[in-house]
């Protein structure tokens, strides 16, 4: 068990990448402090079933008092923070087109995917630094590393923003022992986009996935696998890196 | 596990180690950068254990063949060191990936990781222009081979590694061709502060090699303290 004894703050718990990589540190021995802004019961019964202590908080990543509250609780509930995965993020469903953005659009986007992880690094760091240990793992995205075909210019700007943060963090933490990686996950088939993908005609589905080496979605479990390598002291030289987690449908120097 | 190097006194040490662990394993004394000895390996590989699942391209250095050090400034590099060290990086790796391919298509899978380096990321004062330029192509011969041959059910990855120590020859090399002075501002570029491990660099191909990359191909991962990131 790769991280008995440790402990872990995971945004976005609620479902997806999130639930998938709170549930691979489970397994692996973690302690987990789950975050979500939608309720975590059925999150947090399933993880705490996996013989974990699990501190669930309802939260909006994107208030800096909420995140400050979360990352005390943490502190006093387990007495360190060894882990943060910045997983909270997404499209929110805004337009597309920039001509169509509006200003409101923008901001709440980037709110979620940059200032959350922000905040969060911000409120885990003295933490870390006072342990001199710590790794942090920042869910960013094929569209930050590329662009993105179905969400708009404010998520592919976020998530782009996210791995310039990460590699400053890296420079600034490192000579605390803290290592700031990121992952950027291309196709994801979370439970929620398997039903829609089935209901495609066959051409269509054959269409989203050319331009896909690998020629499939890939699974949350999959992400949260190279999560966990990154986290872990398996990494113990990798800080500033990045790990593309798309079946090589984007790969760059 | 098959253990290829083209000095046979280094070959043996290793299997007897895997050996002890209770995993089988064969030494082959190769050089990978030759059409011919690459074939025998394989046919070795073949008959011994019937199959491949990974194969891990770490053949190279800036000598090219153990033969020490080629010049670093391009005036100075004569064309038989340009040539001696694309074939180490480089053409170690064709020749090997293409024989490895050949075992693992029957199968519909397969692991191929290339080791480049730091260096294909950016210049150094420490090693020739030939030495970049091979580590470079390395990673571009990565991305072609994960497209190719992904259909096939076959990953391609590289890592790439900043300064590490993994041999006396490394150490003596960080400790003799630097100053104090030099080794500290060197230090300085790495954020983690320090030089990395050999186990360091393992780790990350085992992951590649490992189902858990089963969505990863075409990647590069960086094993260099913080002192480069893209």
């Amino acid at each position: 068990m790769r991280f008995a004894g440790k402990v872990a703050w995971i945004t976005g718990v609620a479902r997806g990448i999130g639930f998938a990589t709170a549930s691979a540190l489970a397994r692996e021995g973690a302690d987990l402090a789950i975050n979500d802004i939608r309720p975590l019961d059925e999150a947090a019964a399933k993880l705490k079933g996996m013989g974990r202590s699990v501190l669930a908080m309802q939260a909006d990543v994107t208030i800096a008092r909420q995140v400050e509250e979360m990352a005390e609780k943490i502190f006093k509930g387990f007495g360190h923070i060894d882990i943060l995965v910045n997983n909270a993020g997404g499209g929110l469903n805004v337009p597309f087109s920039i001509v169509e953005m509006q200003e409101e659009d923008w901001d709440k986007v980037v709110d979620l995917n940059l200032k959350g992880s922000f905040l969060c690094c911000k409120a885990a760091i003295p933490y870390m630094r006072k342990q001199g240990k710590g790794s942090i793992v920042n869910i960013a995205s094929l569209a930050g590393r590329s662009s993105a075909t179905t969400v708009g210019p404010a998520y592919t700007g976020a998530k782009a923003g996210l791995l310039g943060l990460t590699r400053h963090l890296a420079k600034t933490e490192g000579p605390y022992g803290i290592r700031v990686n990121a992952v950027c996950p291309g196709s994801i088939m979370t439970e929620l986009l398997a039903e829609r993908f089935k209901s495609y005609p066959k051409e269509e589905q054959e269409k989203r996935l050319a331009g896909t080496p690998l020629g499939r979605f890939g699974r949350p479990e999959e992400v949260a696998a190279a999560v966990l390598f990154l986290a872990s002291d398996e990494a113990s030289f990798i800080t500033g890196a990045n790990i593309d987690v798309n079946g090589g449908r984007f790969m760059q120097m | 596990m098959v253990v290829n190097d083209i000095n046979a006194s280094l070959i043996e040490d290793t299997v007897q180690e895997i050996q002890r662990s209770g995993k089988r394993a064969r030494g082959i004394q190769a050089d990978a950068t030759n059409e011919e000895e690459v074939s025998r390996m394989f046919a070795m590989i073949k008959e011994t254990f019937g199959k491949l699942d990974i194969l891990v391209n770490n053949v190279g250095g800036s000598g090219g063949g153990g033969a020490g050090d080629t010049s670093v400034k391009i005036g100075e590099v004569p064309e038989e060191d340009w040539d001696k060290v694309i074939r180490a990086n480089l053409k170690s790796t064709f020749l090997c990936s293409k024989k490895a391919i050949e075992l693992m298509k029957p199968a519909g899978y397969g692991k191929i990781v290339n080791i480049s380096s730091r260096a294909a990321r950016l210049g150094t004062d420490h090693q020739g222009p030939q030495y970049h330029t091979s580590k470079s192509a390395v990673l571009g011969l990565t991305r072609q081979l994960a497209r190719d041959l992904a259909p096939l059910g076959i990953h391609v990855n590289a890592v790439a590694p900043g300064f590490i120590l993994s041999s006396p020859r490394a150490e003596r090399r960080w400790k003799e061709t630097r100053t104090e002075e030099e080794r500290q501002a060197y230090l300085k570029g790495i954020p983690m502060g320090r030089l990395g491990k050999p186990e360091e660099v393992a780790n990350a191909v085992a992951f590649l090699c490992s189902d858990e990359a089963s969505y990863i191909t075409g990647v590069t991962i960086d094993i260099n303290g913080g002192s480069f990131m893209i």
